[in-house]
């Protein structure tokens, strides 16, 4: 895929949204960033549009992240690309990550540069 | 022909002694006379008192007599003397005869019998002895003619048939004496072919028509008189037969003690009511009881239980009769088995005990045994035989079979605690682990997350040192990280062994008010509402810290999510209901929907609430893992705008 336009971060912790749209916008200024506080506020904004990347944390109120991958595939507008960024150190989260064809791959917080350009370019 | 001459020639040649005389004595006797009396010529037997040749001379006299009287006499037996004084039997006959001059002279002849006699002698001697055989022998002898029947039986054979007499035997139908009535005919024909059948095993039949196990021997032989003979003897092994019948009950108790002692070895506890419920039928039926049951004691309840039992076909089941007996219903039972020793009674009827008899004749109880189950020298129950039709006298073995069976009831038992026990720990331990897994997963994503913010804010510090917004992010962050600590060691606490701790009588309104008053402050700033409703002398006994931590957690929780901007009250309440004590805290806040989100209400890491006074998702599972180690029960009803209700059920 060329440059993503569109990335969704899905988190509740809102130090991380700042930080992650900070350390994005330093690599690509021209992104457009969306931030999403749970599952459920992440589904309700893609189906109003699509992203090109969604960073989906897991451990979550209200929709965790196995709760919006599961009613993912009923929103026509689902991101290209879906990482899983989280602080879990359970390995039957790391498994069902692999298993899910939604997800592209785990990663692990915090977001740095080097994981935001690989993701970014991939 | 020479007709003197031919009978002196017979006088002279046969074996008889012949004579002639007359008043005067012998006049005429021939050789063998001479020779029976041993003397040398006829002349010198002639010169003779005749008197002299009698042992007893008064036979002669009577001899004399019975001629005078009917002038002939035939075979008299008379004891005669020889020349040398021994003596000898004969049989002598004598005529009278009259001659033309009217005078009287006698023919005599004298035959020695004495080997007759002996010969005779011989034969009644082996009469005699065959008739002791017959009177003293025990077995039944017999004689039957081929295609005729029975012609002689010993007095044993009428005793051991049962009838009167050996006529009633000898004219009745022979087959009725078999138990099976073809029988015969087929020993019969075996006995025609080989010639005899020896210890051959037949079931015979008395006259009153019971059976008997005996041996036959019988051979066929040619009588002297030419026919066909069976000779046979009969002998009653009903002895040999018990004798047989319990050495093959011997080995049957065998294979059931050898049984018993090997089954439960490895036995799958799953099986072992299976395993108990079989012995119970197979030692029943061996010793031939109506009933065998096993009861265990709850000393503590001061009672016992028929837990296990078998009946025999058309026995009634008295367990459910027997259930929480008092120990001293029984106290005779009970106390014997108390000290270790088996309960036997050979007969309800002899019981001293009247209570104890009346106990059992309640239960048509007319023999038992019972052995106590031992177990640490102590005795935790009893297995036993009933006899409910008929009166049964125990037997070593019985006491024996049972004795080995409560060891292997109580080696059973043991096991099967042990393993219960094990498998307790097992469960408990895993348990454990998986929560100490759940909660390090957890806190380390807490601590993980705050220190990746942590690591994230530095660097964009590092480029905008002079952002305050970035200044209270770090703020934060490192409280976060703070509150995570503090939730460790709420772990560590929770973890300690339950069983260390000590239960306290508590009064629950005391320690409600002192959780409002540790957070009087965080109430007070958000303008929140605490009403109490709590008797004051409610109390429950319960570990102190559980409690307090319990509350706490109910209350803090309410105080954060269930307010709203209008509704801010809260309400703790709690009442005895029966013997719980029933807690509810309660708020007006927007409520959950529990359709949704019942099932992760109490799970570990689960949050409910989008704010930043979010928690770490452990409150309400420690919660409700502390309500349950202390064996209370946690509820919660919820509804969207109205608010939610946590029911706490305690043990009072």
């Amino acid at each position: 895929m060329g440059n993503p336009n569109k990335i969704l971060l899905v988190d509740d912790d809102p130090i991380f949204l700042t930080l992650a749209e900070l350390a994005i916008k330093k690599e690509n200024e021209t992104i457009e960033i969306y931030k999403a506080m749970n599952g459920e506020e992440a589904i309700s904004f893609l189906k109003s549009q699509s992203v090109d990347v969604i960073f989906l944390d897991l451990n979550m109120p209200v929709m965790n992240g196995w709760e919006f991958l599961e009613a993912l595939p009923e929103v026509e507008n689902k991101g290209d690309h879906i990482y899983i960024l989280t602080s879990s150190i359970d390995p039957s989260d790391q498994r069902k990550a692999d298993e899910n064809p939604l997800v592209t791959s785990m990663l692990e917080k915090p977001l740095d540069k080097a994981k935001i350009t690989a993701t970014l370019s991939s | 022909m020479d007709f003197n001459q031919l009978l002196e020639s017979v006088n002279q040649n046969i074996s008889e002694a012949v004579f002639r005389s007359d008043k005067d004595g012998l006049i005429y006797v021939n050789s063998a006379f001479v020779k029976m009396f041993g003397y040398t010529s006829e002349k010198e037997v002639r010169t003779l008192a005749i008197s002299s040749l009698y042992k007893d001379p008064r036979e002669r006299t009577r001899l004399i007599n019975k001629l005078n009287a009917d002038h002939s006499y035939e075979n008299e037996e008379v004891v005669f003397l020889r020349k040398d004084n021994t003596e000898f039997v004969g049989l002598i006959s004598t005529i009278m005869h009259t001659d033309k001059n009217g005078n009287v002279f006698w023919d005599g002849a004298i035959r020695d019998v004495t080997r007759e006699r002996e010969f005779l002698d011989r034969i009644r001697s082996r009469e005699q002895l065959l008739e002791s055989i017959n009177k003293n022998i025990n077995e039944a002898i017999y004689r039957s003619e081929n295609k005729k029947g029975i012609i002689y039986v010993n007095d044993e054979f009428v005793r051991m048939f049962g009838y009167n007499s050996g006529q009633e035997i000898m004219d009745m139908d022979p087959m009725e004496l078999y138990k099976d009535p073809n029988e015969r005919a087929a020993i019969g024909e075996e006995i025609l072919k080989l010639g005899s059948i020896e210890n051959k095993e037949v079931q015979f039949r008395r006259k009153d028509g019971s059976t008997f196990w005996g041996y036959l021997n019988s051979i066929m032989i040619e009588g002297v008189d030419g026919k066909i003979y069976f000779d046979g003897a009969v002998r009653n092994i009903t002895k040999e037969k018990e004798a047989e019948q319990a050495l093959m009950k011997y080995a049957e108790m065998q294979r059931i003690l050898i049984n018993l002692s090997t089954k439960y070895i490895d036995l799958p506890l799953e099986e072992v009511e299976q395993a108990i419920n079989d012995s119970l039928k197979e030692l029943g039926e061996f010793v031939g009881a109506d009933r065998s049951y096993v009861f265990d004691f709850d000393k503590e309840g001061g009672v016992c239980s028929n837990t296990f039992e078998w009946c025999a076909n058309g026995i009634s089941p008295e367990i459910h009769n027997n259930q929480n007996l008092p120990l001293d219903i029984m106290p005779e039972l009970v106390n014997a088995h108390l000290k270790g020793d088996p309960m036997i009674v050979d007969d309800v009827r002899k019981l001293k005990k009247k209570d104890f008899k009346e106990l059992l004749e309640a239960q048509s109880i007319r023999s038992l045994i019972t052995m106590p189950m031992i177990h640490n020298k102590e005795c935790v129950g009893f297995v036993g035989f009933d006899w409910t039709r008929k009166y049964h006298k125990a037997v070593e073995k019985e006491v024996l079979l049972l004795e080995l069976f409560s060891e292997m009831l109580v080696n059973i038992r043991i096991r099967s605690h042990n393993e219960r026990e094990l498998h307790k720990l097992f469960s408990k331990t895993i348990e454990q682990n998986q929560r100490l897994k759940d909660f390090s997963y957890i806190t380390s994503h807490n601590f993980r997350s705050s220190v990746a913010n942590l690591v994230g804010l530095l660097t964009i510090i590092e480029d905008d040192p002079g952002n305050k917004e970035y200044f209270e992010m770090l703020k934060s962050t490192a409280l976060k990280l703070n509150l995570a600590i503090d939730a460790i060691n709420d772990l560590l606490n929770f973890e300690k062994d339950i069983s260390m701790l000590e239960k306290e009588e508590i009064n629950l309104l005391d320690v409600v008010n002192d959780v409002i008053l540790l957070n009087r402050k965080s109430a007070t700033e958000k303008n929140i509402e605490l009403i109490v409703d709590i008797p004051k002398t409610l109390t429950l006994r319960i570990l102190p810290a559980y409690l307090q931590s319990i509350l706490h957690n109910l209350i803090t929780n309410a105080m954060k999510y269930g307010v709203t901007e209008d509704q801010r009250k809260i309400k703790i309440s709690a009442k005895k209901e029966s013997k719980e004590v029933f807690l509810t805290v309660a708020d007006q806040g927007r409520g959950i929907d529990l359709e949704r989100y019942g099932g992760k209400m109490f799970q570990l890491g689960s949050r409910f609430h989008p704010d930043e006074e979010s928690g770490h998702g452990m409150g309400l599972y420690m919660t409700k893992q502390q309500v349950e180690a202390i064996n209370g029960r946690i509820e919660v009803e919820s509804e969207i705008n109205k608010g939610t209700t946590f029911k706490v059920y305690f043990n009072g």
